[in-house]
């Protein structure tokens, strides 16, 4: 017998085992074997190995033992898996972890219910108006005279301020004799240094006067007027306003 | 189940397996949960049995059941109740076990290490301890002989061999051709062969 006709009837032989073969193939095969020993050897084993495998699956040991137990778990497993998954979305992952799950869902309601409170109470009454707050009484702040406060000012830069401010209230530096502020700031002439020296007045206590002159600013700020209670040595020591 | 198909069978004139299979599957259909509990009550045993001869452990093999029934279930609208049921479960559990495969990355070389932890097969019998032992030797066996072959092999022949059916049955389970069918098969009986050359093989008188 050639042997290229072993090699090709070997490949055959697994399923000639099993009669998986075309009626063809299995008759090619059995005339082969009848003329070849070896052949017929190695069909024998395979046919003994595959009767072996289908013993097993005919006793225990080719399929597993389960108790009806645990078939009963199993099947219970895919119910339960199958009715939460029938669930709307939110309930059943509600019911796949009951107590977290429960306890954000709560803490989830009350936040909503929380903002929706607040989104109510926002919006009842929009023509509701809203009550303003009084107008503030003008503001009236003491102001003492810097002699009484042991200070020496600039006067040269308080009378430029008072400038600048009526430029742009008034369009221009008002009179002297327009101006309410403080005798002291339109006592100095424009050209007063910016350091009083020592030859000019300085304005130090004096003596005390028996009653304050009240002396009232009407800043920029309507609601903001200062008054200013100078004391008589204060005015006694100014001098006389200077017109221009 | 069984006492149900008993109950009808004495109520009503002899009603096939088959009839009552497909008013399972109607009704299961229509959603009837009670319907699908029996249904897998019919198959269960052979559903987690191939899932054991595919993937060789107990756990993984339940763990395949579970998921093929829900899969049943989750494509049970689709199916045409004049088909082969039994064809088209075992082509479910085929899959599922494939892909479990393919997840945890366990093939049959894996087994190896289960048998040595004694964690992978039991023997059926708890009564009579030699044969219980001979019964864990015969599944440590079979066990070693599938993990020899290929994932698709070890379907082939499990498909083939054990669950006997058809080579042509087999092929549409498998969604692959008959050819490549017979080559599987060929290929694993060939490997079969060898691993009991090598492990055991009752020998003739010489």
């Amino acid at each position: 017998m050639k042997r290229t006709d072993c090699t090709r009837i070997e490949s055959l032989l697994p399923l000639h085992a099993g009669g998986d073969l075309s009626d063809r193939e299995a008759a090619q095969v059995e005339a082969h074997l009848a003329v070849c020993a070896g052949c017929r050897n190695d069909l024998a084993e395979l046919r003994d190995d595959r009767a072996w495998l289908t013993g097993l699956a005919a006793t225990a040991a080719g399929a597993p033992e389960f108790h009806d137990a645990q078939l009963a778990a199993m099947r219970a497993t895919v119910l339960d898996e199958i009715e939460r998954a029938r669930q709307p979305f939110a309930w059943a992952w509600l019911t796949g972890l009951r107590p977290a799950r429960w306890a954000v869902a709560g803490l989830g309601l009350l936040l909503a219910f929380g903002a929706l409170a607040f989104w109510l109470q926002r919006a009842v009454a929009p023509n509701e108006l809203v009550a303003l707050p009084p107008a503030p009484e003008p503001v009236v702040a003491t102001y003492r005279s810097p002699s009484s406060l042991g200070l020496v000012i600039d006067e040269r830069r308080a009378t430029q301020a008072r400038r600048r401010l009526d430029r742009r209230r008034y369009g221009s530096p008002r009179a002297p004799h327009q101006v309410e502020p403080a005798p002291l700031l339109a006592a100095l002439p424009d050209d007063a240094p910016l350091v009083p020296t020592a030859d000019e007045p300085r304005f130090t206590d004096a003596a005390p006067a028996p009653e304050p002159l009240r002396i009232e600013i009407q800043t920029a700020d309507p609601n903001i007027r200062i008054i200013w209670l100078a004391s008589s040595a204060d005015a006694a020591a100014l001098h006389p306003p200077t017109t221009k | 189940m069984t006492a149900e198909i008993a109950l009808m069978t004495q109520q009503s004139p002899p009603v096939e397996e088959s009839t009552v299979l497909f008013a399972l599957i109607v009704r299961a259909r229509g959603g009837d949960l009670a319907a699908f509990e029996q249904l897998i009550e019919l198959h269960e045993r052979r559903v987690i049995t191939l899932a054991w001869r595919l993937l060789g452990n107990r756990e993984d093999a339940r763990d395949a059941a579970q998921e093929a029934f829900l899969r049943l279930y989750k494509h049970l609208g689709k199916f045409d109740p004049a088909r082969d049921f039994a064809g088209w479960l075992y082509r479910i559990v085929v899959n599922v076990c494939r892909d479990q495969q393919r997840k945890r990355r366990t093939d049959h070389s894996s087994l190896e290490a289960e048998l040595a932890a004694g964690t992978l097969l039991e023997p059926a019998s708890r009564h009579n301890t030699e044969e219980a032992a001979l019964l864990a030797e015969e599944q440590a066996l079979l066990a070693r002989a599938l993990a020899t072959l290929t994932e698709k092999e070890r379907a082939a022949l499990v498909l083939r061999d054990l669950e006997g059916l058809p080579s042509d049955e087999v092929a549409a389970i498998l969604g692959s051709s008959q050819s490549t069918v017979r080559s599987q098969i060929s290929a694993a009986r060939a490997k079969l062969r060898a691993f009991r050359a090598n492990a055991q093989r009752p020998r003739g008188p010489k």
